[in-house]
């Protein structure tokens, strides 16, 4: 194969990868159009749809950054619970702990447990699915041991939010995905504009080499982890917001696999190096929006873990063959 | 001296496991009883299969996730063989029950090896697919609550105690070492194991059939599980498909626990086996010692602490980074 024909195979691929996000997006509302019978676009539903995905979406983001350096984060499940049951300690205290103290406070605490999975990827040479899956253990257990799995209750955070930026019924619903929409934002600046983004993808692209040209590898390692962790602390906030009296564990549960689906099903590579907001951001809708139909058909829970598997692993599929692919 | 750090290292987590054992039995003399002791060798018995069947897999620096939901299915299996089959003959019920589980399971086990070989999907993502898979089956098959084990004489066999403490479960187990020790170290099926773990290439030049390698340790990996399901039905006495619920985490600890290198190459069946009695035999402490009245789930921070300290240690020993 010439090089110019090793040239346009490559483009070809990275078209693919770019627009096989929105094919797949368009075709799931077709078809969650045609399954519910309208339902699906449906104000409502679509309101219902765009928090969901922004509450996964937020934790995606955090999930790319730390699969673009070439890791994964299978912890954000138990950091989540973790945030979530330090809020409720605070919040329900009968030390009347100011608001915004037990705001700071969680994102803290989550950045804080990100923070000990950095230290873990930066310092060590764990494999970082085998780390978080051991700091996933710790921080579930240690959400369990301060919450006792009942449920927890986030009426003061609900009145509160309400309160301070008199938010009427509607507004509250757009909250999440303006959130969302706000930090992707974001993210996409620092990502494209800033030295550390650039860092972020030569880490994952090739470490070796980007230790080599002076990138400071551990450091983007470490980052990228701390940085997931706030983006579940943002996420657990929201959470508390919206939810209002929820199981810790088992609602957040999902979150580890629906944010490694978003990023994957966005076009991200798991080997690092590949991917962007964009992709994670249609990637969060889409399986959001995928759970929602197979909710309105009133599909069984195994049957959705199903589905969601298959189409996970079919998009791994696609995104490995066109990362081997250009490779060639 | 190098030779009594030789002793220790692969004698030394068979000093944990004793002493654990004492420091539980001093702590509180209420865990001495025939029943604890028969339900802790119950515990390691049908872990110890998990783990054996993951260690194969580790060893060729693969991953296994789907180990829960795959005994958790084959629990199903057999519960509703019993009460669906009508054979007249209760031995024969069970007999066919028994092999309809392990080829089911080693069925999956092995689309997980196709999956990971052919189709070069990281094992990660294919067995979290698979382990959704085994439940979605295991849910079809049961359309409800947990279904109880009708033919009463496999429950009895499998719980049968020898010495009045050692149930057979256990004898079970120790003879599946045993014979998969002997495998791994003497024929040439099982130190195929070890050289495609240690340096794929190298395996695939000297003309080992790689692919083939990795698809048997993700076969035998599903068979054990599967057998692991069955000896959880025994003991518990029904089926579900979240019988073993999570045990995943746990049978990775042990056998990360056992020594075995997750980058493949380094292990042996007998020190995952003791690493799975460690993880028991914290379980007890834990309980034992009152530390569990604090919280229910203290252990799990205990363990993952622990795994942490082990892969620490684990990895510090090897050369490479791991990525």
């Amino acid at each position: 194969m010439s090089p110019l024909e090793r040239q346009d195979r490559f483009s070809s691929m990275e078209l693919v990868r770019k627009y096989a996000v929105i094919i797949t997006a368009v075709a799931l509302v077709v078809i969650g159009v045609t399954i519910t019978g309208g339902t699906f676009l449906s104000g409502n539903n679509l309101l219902n749809v765009g928090e969901r995905a922004a509450m996964v979406g937020i934790v995606s983001l955090g999930q790319m950054l730390v699969i673009l350096t070439g890791a994964i984060d299978l912890s954000v499940s138990g950091i989540l619970a973790f945030g979530l049951a330090v809020s409720a300690l605070m919040m329900n205290s009968s030390a009347n702990i100011p608001m915004p103290v037990v705001i700071v406070a969680t994102l803290l605490v989550t950045t804080l447990c990100g923070s000990i999975n950095g230290l873990l990827a930066s310092k060590t040479k764990i494999p970082p699915f085998m780390m978080t899956l051991a700091t996933y253990l710790i921080y579930q257990s240690a959400a369990l041991v301060i919450s006792g799995a009942s449920n927890l209750k986030f009426e003061k955070m609900v009145e509160w939010m309400t309160d301070t930026f008199h938010l009427t019924s509607s507004v509250s619903r757009f909250l999440p995905t303006a959130a969302w929409i706000l930090i992707s934002a974001l993210i996409i600046f620092v990502l494209s504009s800033t030295t550390f983004g650039k860092n972020v993808y030569t880490t994952g692209a090739n470490g070796t080499a980007g230790y080599l040209s002076g990138v400071n590898v551990q450091r983007i390692r470490f980052m990228v982890y701390a940085l997931s962790g706030l983006l579940c602390g943002i996420a657990a906030i929201i959470i508390e917001f919206r939810m209002g009296r929820i199981n810790p564990t088992s609602s957040t549960a999902s979150y580890q696999i629906d944010s490694i689906a978003a990023v994957i099903v966005g076009g991200a590579s798991l080997s690092g190096g590949e991917g962007n907001v964009y992709g994670t951001f249609v990637g969060a809708f889409i399986m959001a929006s995928l759970i929602n139909i197979m909710n309105l058909i009133g599909l069984d829970v195994y049957s959705q873990d199903m589905i969601k598997g298959i189409v996970l692993v079919v998009f791994v599929f696609i995104t490995q063959y066109l990362s081997n692919a250009q490779k060639n | 001296m190098e030779k009594i750090k030789k002793r220790l290292s692969n004698n030394g987590l068979l000093l944990v496991a004793i002493l654990m054992f004492v420091l539980t039995g001093l702590l509180n003399k209420s865990f001495l009883t025939s029943f604890n002791i028969n339900g802790l060798l119950t515990e390691i018995s049908f872990m110890g299969f998990l783990g054996m069947g993951m260690t194969f897999v580790l060893l060729t620096g693969g991953i296994d996730l789907s180990v829960g939901a795959v005994a958790g299915l084959s629990t199903v299996i057999i519960a509703m063989t019993m009460k669906h089959l009508e054979l007249g003959n209760p031995t024969l019920t069970v007999l066919v029950g028994i092999v309809l589980a392990i080829v089911v399971c080693t069925a999956l086990g092995i689309g997980n090896g196709l999956l990971v070989t052919y189709l070069k999907l990281p094992p990660l993502i294919v067995t979290l697919g698979m382990s959704w898979v085994a439940m979605g089956l295991g849910q079809m098959l049961l359309k409800g609550a947990p279904l109880a084990l009708s033919i009463k004489s496999f429950r009895t066999l499998m719980t049968a105690k020898l010495l009045n403490v050692i149930p057979v479960s256990f004898l079970i187990t120790v003879a599946a070492l045993a014979f998969l020790s002997y495998v791994l170290r003497a024929l040439r099926f099982g130190r195929e194991f070890y050289a495609v773990g240690s340096n794929k290439y190298a395996a695939f030049i000297s003309g080992t059939n790689t692919n083939a390698v990795l698809i048997k340790a993700y076969a035998i990996c599903g068979g054990f599980a599967g057998i692991a399901g069955l000896l959880i039905a025994a003991y518990t006495g029904s089926g579900y498909p979240a019988a073993a619920n999570n045990y995943e985490t746990y049978t990775i600890a042990a056998v990360v626990m056992g020594g075995t290198s997750m980058n493949g190459g380094e292990g042996k069946i007998a020190q995952t086996l003791i690493g799975v009695a460690i993880l028991r035999l914290l379980n007890k402490l834990v309980v034992f010692s009152g530390l569990s009245s604090i919280s229910g789930y203290i252990e799990g921070i205990i363990i993952g602490t622990i795994l942490i300290i082990v892969l620490l240690i684990n990895t510090s020993k090897e050369g490479e980074q791991a990525k």
